[in-house]
């Protein structure tokens, strides 16, 4: 047997080992040969003979390896610990984001401090120009605020895009649902445009509209019509001063 | 009778170490030398011992430079190493005092 096949032999149960605990098991034993080994070539021995006695003062590799492993096995149960563990805190996690919970709460906060401009505007083309705004209306509870304007192209005519937000005055409050199918948006000569797309979940509602314009509008207007009351919004096209 | 040699190799590994801190190999020169070579464990089986008593706490290991200039696994005795030391120790005086109490009995008889 070789020194090799010794250790080989040594560390074939220790499966269960990381690979750096192996690597130190092997390289203890190889260092105790090593020890071994230059005491008996002092003493004059052939290496050849000396690493042969000194592998058979080591012992039997696979008892070493079995008594080894041996106390490594009440960690199965450490790691069984560990792991249920983890699993519980992914489990709540997920529980939570299950239930809308950490999502929502989320999204109550982000809408307020900064509001998606992840939304869709990829109908609209050769956008001109893009214009963060904040314009915002009490409604109830809520708060409705118009945040971007976009103007560009849309199915060939000019046309602006609004991106607005509602959320409840609040953190964490619920807002009044259905932004998207309570808005229009309105040209200066009563046109509107179809929805272009709104999202929304307790926490947080989004909306997207948008209306032909021409060159030379000022203004379009946000129309919200909650029960009881429509609130309208103007908001100022980019440029639009210019050529008043 | 298995389980005897190892448990008598851990109250021997823990006595070493409470004199000052060993290496493997160092560990088992020693113990050749203290005990006129009464001891003729297989040396490799030392380390799943020495392993052991590290999973336990009692002992710590480090790696240092050793008087041959070689890096080696060092031992530490843990201050919970101190007392296992202590109970083990005792059990085998009890043990041995007992054994030494048949032993004389049966000279005397003779």
């Amino acid at each position: 047997m070789t020194r090799q096949e010794f250790l080989n032999q040594v560390l074939s149960p220790l499966g269960r080992l990381t690979a750096e605990e192996r690597e130190n098991v092997r390289r203890e034993l190889e260092e105790h040969v090593e020890d071994r080994m230059e005491a008996l070539l002092e003493m004059g021995w052939d290496a050849e003979l000396a690493e042969a006695r000194c592998l058979e003062a080591m012992g039997d590799p696979a008892e070493i390896g079995r008594e080894m492993a041996r106390q490594y096995r009440g960690r199965g149960w450490l790691w069984i610990g560990r792991m249920a563990v983890a699993l519980t805190v992914v489990v709540c996690i997920q529980a939570l984001l299950g239930l809308g919970m950490l999502g929502a709460a989320w999204d109550s906060l982000s809408v307020r401090f900064c509001p998606s401009t992840a939304i869709s505007i990829g109908e609209l083309e050769n956008v001109e120009t893009v214009v963060d705004l904040d314009i915002r209306a009490e409604i109830g509870n809520d708060i409705l605020r118009v945040y971007m304007v976009f103007v560009g192209e849309k199915d060939g005519q000019r046309a602006a895009m609004v991106l607005a937000c509602m959320y409840d005055r609040l953190p964490f409050g619920i807002v009044a649902d259905g932004l998207a199918s309570r808005s229009e948006l309105w040209n200066e000569r009563g046109g509107t445009g179809t929805s272009a797309g709104g999202s929304g979940n307790y926490r947080a509602e989004y909306a997207v509209r948008w209306t032909p314009v021409e060159p030379g509008d000022t203004h379009v207007v946000w129309e919200y019509r909650a029960i009881g009351e429509t609130v309208r919004l103007e908001i100022p096209l980019p440029g639009g001063e210019e050529t008043v | 009778m298995r389980k005897q040699a190892i448990e008598h190799t851990r109250l021997l590994a823990l006595s070493l170490l409470a004199a000052e801190d060993m290496y493997g190999y160092q560990m088992i020169v020693e113990l050749a030398r203290r005990s006129n070579h009464t001891f003729d464990m297989k040396e490799g089986t030392l380390y799943p011992v020495l392993h052991g008593l590290e999973q336990e706490g009692f002992v710590e290991a480090y790696r240092k430079q050793a008087p041959t200039g070689r890096e080696r696994k060092y031992y530490h005795l843990t201050r919970k190493g101190q007392g296992a030391l202590r109970e083990e120790e005792a059990a085998w005086r009890r043990y041995s005092g007992a054994v030494n109490d048949v032993l004389r009995g049966g000279a005397e008889a003779v």
